[in-house]
């Protein structure tokens, strides 16, 4: 289910939907110097841990732990990664994990000519190796893109998961 | 850095009357029975003589049956990690916290004492806590509203008259407690309601290594929330590996070496390293890059200054000498910890590197089941710039993406497979056997890197303490 906001520029907002659908092609597909081409040069790519906590006012502010992350990136630690990744030796990834990011429930909060807020849900689904029942992770992402050189480029990712305790036996993959 | 969070505290509900006066809980129960079958008894008995010559059957990492009478005989009987008391630093401050699977909570009561209890009420067994951190000044159960107070005594439940009455004994309504000792700000619990040792004995000589960790500076140290995952691995994969394998760094990280500046890594002064068998199943691994505290000494000189004041005389002698690039420890049973230098990104050349210090428990789910609890530590007063890109450092190499910490996984996920064999594997942890032990003049056995002898004093106490 794919839902946009009314009163927007139905062109941006066909263009920044099939953003999202090339990015996770490209991320499913390992293709990671694409990826990389995506990303502002200030990328700012977050994933703080989940907190299970009693009912608060302020309810999903105070689940985000403000001390620990998942992922806590620039474009130079991205880097890092993706050239670790490249390597035979990095053995989390060799064999690679195959993976399908599911996207939907897209939610475009703001765009205009230069800069979109977008909000959508990811079921991410991975099979390794010779295991028969994949696993399976559900989070939010809030998005900020930028439009340069007559491209939208992710400036900012916010990643919600729900889960307090990881069901990944690693995080080797982009989310 | 740590607990950011807002504080909430609930007072006792008005309609609950008081009923006692407010002491505290002394109420400890029993541990459930376990006797080892035949077969337990003999596979462990042929382990114990397998590992007098060296070598591990490989059926100790995954067997369930084995599993089962760890969870009596090792977990419900040794001094158990719980939380750092950076982590609940205000009275009313409670975490949730797990020994094996049985369910716990850890309270700063309102007297500032750290006590246990088992979060589980005495009337029903309902659990008390379903969030993993709070703060509160009492605690009421959800499913008939008792009320508790944070010493664990009942004080007051709904129409409390007709309920109870007031010919009942009141103790059996108490919070089931647990035995609690703190070593330099960490908490450890022990479910014998009679422990055999206390926490400085079951320590022992490893107290000497843990200070060098623990205690180098009279701040003290601050941990983050744990980053916690489940992975398909028996925990006792991690703790053999962190009771004493720096061997694997070179060839399981590659990668991550690989990401080193280049003027960091020397190959033939890396190779330089003590390892440790510390007793009691405690393990150790010490390495060094060069022959100055170099992280700390690059980041944080004022440490080395700092940590004369706190360590012993040989304990700081040792430090500087032998410990200044790599630390890799194992609690007996499931407490491991690391202190290493680590890439981040947004310095450069040596600065890239930064210290990163982190603590982890394997929190066993089943024979071939683990969840790992990983926080990030750092003393209380590191300069602001070194509390930072320390945290980028951990982040990036040892959580559930870092760049190193990812490889360990299959290591450890494909032996615990391998485990599911059918044959009797006797497997050779023979590194370094051959080697004589030195003397640095430090406690346990001591032996040149690389060697298993870590790893193998782990092997050992958990195979006694399963005959026990
Ligand atoms: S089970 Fe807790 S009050 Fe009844
Ligand atoms: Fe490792």
């Amino acid at each position: 289910m794919i839902y946009s906001s009314k009163n927007m520029d139905g062109n941006h907002i066909n263009d920044l939907i099939d953003v999202l659908l090339y990015e996770a092609e490209i991320l499913d597909n390992h293709q990671y110097d694409k990826w990389i081409d995506m990303l502002t040069e200030d990328i700012e790519y977050k994933m703080p841990v989940r907190i299970t906590r009693e009912k608060e006012d302020k309810e999903t502010d105070l689940e985000l732990s403000k001390s620990q992350y998942h992922f806590i990136d620039n474009k130079e630690s991205i880097l890092m990664r993706v050239n670790r990744y490249k390597n035979e030796y990095a053995w989390s990834e060799n064999p690679p994990s195959r993976t399908k990011h599911f996207i939907t429930n897209v939610r475009i909060e703001k765009v205009n000519e230069t800069e979109s807020i977008v909000k959508s849900y990811v079921l991410f689904y991975r099979s390794r190796r010779d295991n028969a029942y994949p696993e399976i992770f559900a989070y939010e992402r809030l998005d900020k893109f930028r439009y340069e050189n007559n491209k939208w480029k992710l400036a900012k990712r916010n990643i919600i998961p729900e889960n307090s305790v990881l069901p990944l036996m690693n995080l080797s993959n982009f989310l | 850095m740590v607990q950011g969070d807002i504080k909430t505290i609930r007072n006792k509900p008005k309609e609950v009357n008081d009923i006692v006066s407010e002491d505290e809980s002394f109420r400890y129960e029993e541990i459930l029975e376990y006797n080892l079958s035949e077969r337990a008894f003999k596979m462990l008995g042929e382990a114990e003589s397998l590992i007098d010559d060296g070598y591990v059957p490989l059926y100790l990492l995954s067997d369930p049956e084995i599993y089962e009478a760890e969870r009596i005989k090792v977990f419900a009987s040794s001094w158990n990690f719980l939380a750092h008391e950076s982590e609940i630093p205000y009275p009313g401050d409670y975490v949730v916290r797990y020994i094996e699977q049985t369910p716990l909570i850890v309270v700063r009561g309102e007297d500032n004492k750290i006590r246990v209890f088992l979060n589980a009420c005495p009337h029903k067994g309902r659990e008390f806590v379903k969030a993993e951190i709070g703060n509160t000044s009492h605690i009421r159960c959800p499913y008939h509203g008792f009320v508790y107070n944070t010493k664990g005594k009942l004080v007051g439940c709904p129409v409390q008259k007709h309920a109870i009455g007031d010919v009942i004994n009141y103790n059996d309504f108490n919070m089931y407690r647990v035995n609690v000792e703190i070593y330099k700000g960490f908490i450890f619990a022990n479910l014998d309601p009679k422990p055999k040792n206390d926490l400085s004995t079951f320590l022992g000589d490893f107290k000497f290594y843990f200070d060098l960790v623990s205690n180098r500076s009279e701040a003290g140290l601050s941990f983050t929330n744990p980053q916690r995952w489940v992975v398909p691995f028996n925990w006792k994969a991690a703790a053999d590996n962190f009771a004493g394998d720096i061997y694997h760094a070179f060839t399981a990280h590659a990668t991550g070496y690989a990401l080193f500046p280049k003027e960091t890594i020397k190959a033939n002064t890396v190779l330089t390293g003590l390892q440790v068998d510390a007793g009691n199943g405690h393990g150790i691994a010490f390495s060094r890059i060069i022959d100055s505290p170099q992280w700390y000494g690059n980041w944080w000189p004022e440490l080395i200054r700092k940590a004369k004041n706190t360590l012993t005389e040989s304990e700081y002698k040792f430090w500087v000498k032998y410990s200044t690039s790599t630390i890799i420890g194992n609690v007996f049973p499931n407490f491991g910890f690391l202190n290493a230098g680590m890439p981040f990104k947004g310095g450069s050349t040596a600065e890239a590197i930064a210290p990163i210090l982190t603590f982890r428990v394997w929190n066993p789910i089943s024979h071939d089941k683990t969840q790992i609890w990983n926080w990030f530590a750092i003393e209380n007063d590191a300069p602001e710039d070194l509390k930072k890109y320390s945290y980028l450092a951990y982040q990036h190499s040892f959580t559930a993406n870092g760049v190193f910490e990812e490889d360990d996984m299959e290591n450890w996920i494909t032996q615990t497979h391998a485990g599911n064999s059918m044959l009797k594997l006797k497997l050779a942890e023979k590194v370094g056997e051959y080697k004589p032990l030195i003397d640095v003049g430090a406690p346990g056995n001591v032996q040149s890197y690389p060697s298993d002898i870590g790893s193998m004093s782990f092997w050992r106490e958990l195979v006694n303490k399963l005959l026990e």
